[in-house]
């Protein structure tokens, strides 16, 4: 069960961090720019599904399986560089289902340009604190690519300083606050 | 009826190009008057300007605008999925607001000189010129007598704005039955031909891209690269097509011309031939051959694909080849060369 766990759990992650690091060092497009048009003015509202592990790491200690839902609604507070919000999850960890609540913060890094025509993607650190329904006391944080401002990627890593435990995951998100389809643009209005 | 037209093809910040010959012209010739002026895209931009004959401003204009005075870009994805177009065209429809105001139309209206510019209608796929004043019918194509100069400004930004790159204008706001209008040059990169439908003797051609076309030696792999590349080679061949019908016209004249010089050597009359060559519904009857002067560069202008890219280190110098190209014409021309010599 243990190796089952470690492989559902840590290859994602690992996978993600890998892709992470290769935009990182291999994409040359991938720069901040002053004009960027990520992080925009207003909200964004993820909606996560996610999953990872629960362990403090130490030898023959239980490494459990996590999945659950998680919201994410935040506001632009710096355009083009900083969001803070709430993050709520409802996830199932040890076999019990549990909550877990906090403030976020989300910091662009890098722009993952489009050539002439704006950009693609982004990718931005993210930091947050959660209090969990059986004491978590969670701190931690990780990176996210969020794609067409409408899809995110997440990894992160949040250590449970009251219990001594660490949790991994790994998430994907649609943004639901994402705008509908304008039937006119008039640039005149 | 016109008998000297000035038509500017689009090309986006290419354009500098165009301001570069008019101000060599203007320099040359400063009592010079177009009789009718007609635009697409960025010539649509130019055009009332160079009507108004204000080449400081259009000077100004074409080597300080960057990109940011043009359009914003945004998220690519975002954008198809929430919007009509890659890029927010706002910031232009700011500087056309800025620029052609309510006076100014009522200035160009209350003078003879008429100005046109080239849309496609997105409802009809109809090319429509819009223009300052009645005209004569134009040759596979509508026109529409702009009404005010709120219509006059959506018509310029219609003509101006890219399909795909920038959103549809309505020229008519809530017109019924709705016509959302797109940039002319999607069927004609130069309105030659609403030229000499207009009875235009002289037509002075301002063209943005080379007679031969760039050849780029490399592969090309990404798809937005061969995405643009095809758009350049679609202006290319409209541009190319917008001059082979006027040239083949001209030839046509020119044929008929000397036709009737050797019937008459061969002892015909006038009448006699006037008889023979005045066939009902000839294309020829009562025309004559067309003078077309064509301005274009001798090469790559640069300005990124489509002309979306606003450097105005890059403009200066595109308006400085725009002065120099004129300068070579005007020196080509015969001594007897009324126009411009």
């Amino acid at each position: 069960m243990k190796t089952y766990l470690d492989h559902r759990v840590l290859l994602p992650w690992l996978a993600l961090s890998f892709c992470f690091c290769l935009a990182f060092c291999s994409v040359p497009q991938l720069s901040a720019q002053d004009k960027s048009p990520e992080f925009p003015k207003g909200f964004t509202g993820y909606l996560y599904l996610q999953q990872g592990l629960v362990s403090n790491f130490q030898q023959d200690s239980p490494r459990h399986y996590q999945v659950g839902l998680s919201a994410r609604p935040e506001f632009t507070l710096v355009p083009r560089r900083l969001r803070l919000g709430l993050q709520a999850q409802v996830l199932n960890a040890k076999n019990t289902w549990q909550y877990q609540f906090g403030p976020t913060a989300s910091l662009r890094l890098a722009d993952w340009k489009a050539g002439v025509f704006g950009t693609a993607a982004n990718v931005q650190l993210t930091a947050g604190h959660l209090w969990g329904s059986y004491g978590q006391r969670l701190i931690g944080g990780g990176l996210q690519a969020e794609f067409f401002q409408a899809v995110a990627l997440s990894l992160s890593a949040y250590r449970d300083y009251g219990q001594q435990q660490w949790w991994l995951q790994t998430s994907i998100g649609v943004n639901l606050l994402l705008k509908k389809r304008a039937e006119s643009t008039d640039p005149f209005d | 009826m016109a008998t000297t037209a000035l038509v500017i093809s689009g090309g986006g910040s290419k354009g500098a190009f165009a301001v570069g010959v008019l101000k060599s012209v203007f320099q040359r010739r400063p009592d010079l008057q177009f009789d009718i002026v007609v635009g697409t895209s960025t010539g649509a931009l130019i055009a009332p300007l160079a009507s108004a004959e204000n080449m400081p401003l259009l000077e100004q204009l074409y080597t300080t605008t960057t990109n940011e005075d043009v359009l914003i870009k945004g998220n690519v994805g975002q954008r198809f999925l929430t919007a009509d177009s890659i890029f927010d065209g706002s910031p232009l429809a700011a500087t056309i607001s800025r620029y052609y105001t309510d006076s100014f139309y009522e200035n160009l209206i209350s003078q003879e000189r008429k100005v046109c510019f080239a849309t496609v209608c997105l409802q009809t796929k109809a090319s429509v010129y819009f223009c300052s004043h009645p005209i004569l019918p134009v040759t596979d194509a509508e026109t529409e007598l702009v009404q005010n100069a709120d219509q006059f400004r959506r018509a310029v930004a219609a003509s101006a704005f890219q399909p795909i790159f920038m959103s549809p204008i309505e020229v008519v706001k809530n017109s019924v039955p709705l016509r959302q209008y797109v940039d002319g040059g999607v069927r004609e990169y130069a309105g030659v031909q609403l030229a000499i439908d207009q009875g235009a003797e002289e037509i002075f051609v301002i063209l943005h891209s080379s007679a031969v076309p760039e050849v780029v030696e490399k592969r090309y792999s990404k798809m937005t690269e061969i995405l643009m590349r095809t758009l350049e080679i679609f202006i290319y061949d409209v541009g190319v097509n917008d001059l082979t019908v006027p040239g083949m016209f001209n030839n046509a004249l020119a044929y008929l011309q000397q036709v009737r010089l050797n019937m008459r050597a061969a002892g015909m009359s006038e009448g006699q031939i006037d008889e023979l060559l005045q066939v009902p519904g000839s294309p020829y009857s009562n025309r004559r051959k067309v003078n077309i002067h064509i301005i274009r560069p001798d090469g790559p202008l640069g300005g990124g694909p489509g002309g979306l890219v606003f450097d105005p280190e890059e403009m200066k110098g595109m308006l400085a080849k725009g002065n120099s190209e004129m300068d070579r014409y005007i020196a080509g021309l015969p001594p007897n060369s009324g126009f411009l010599a």
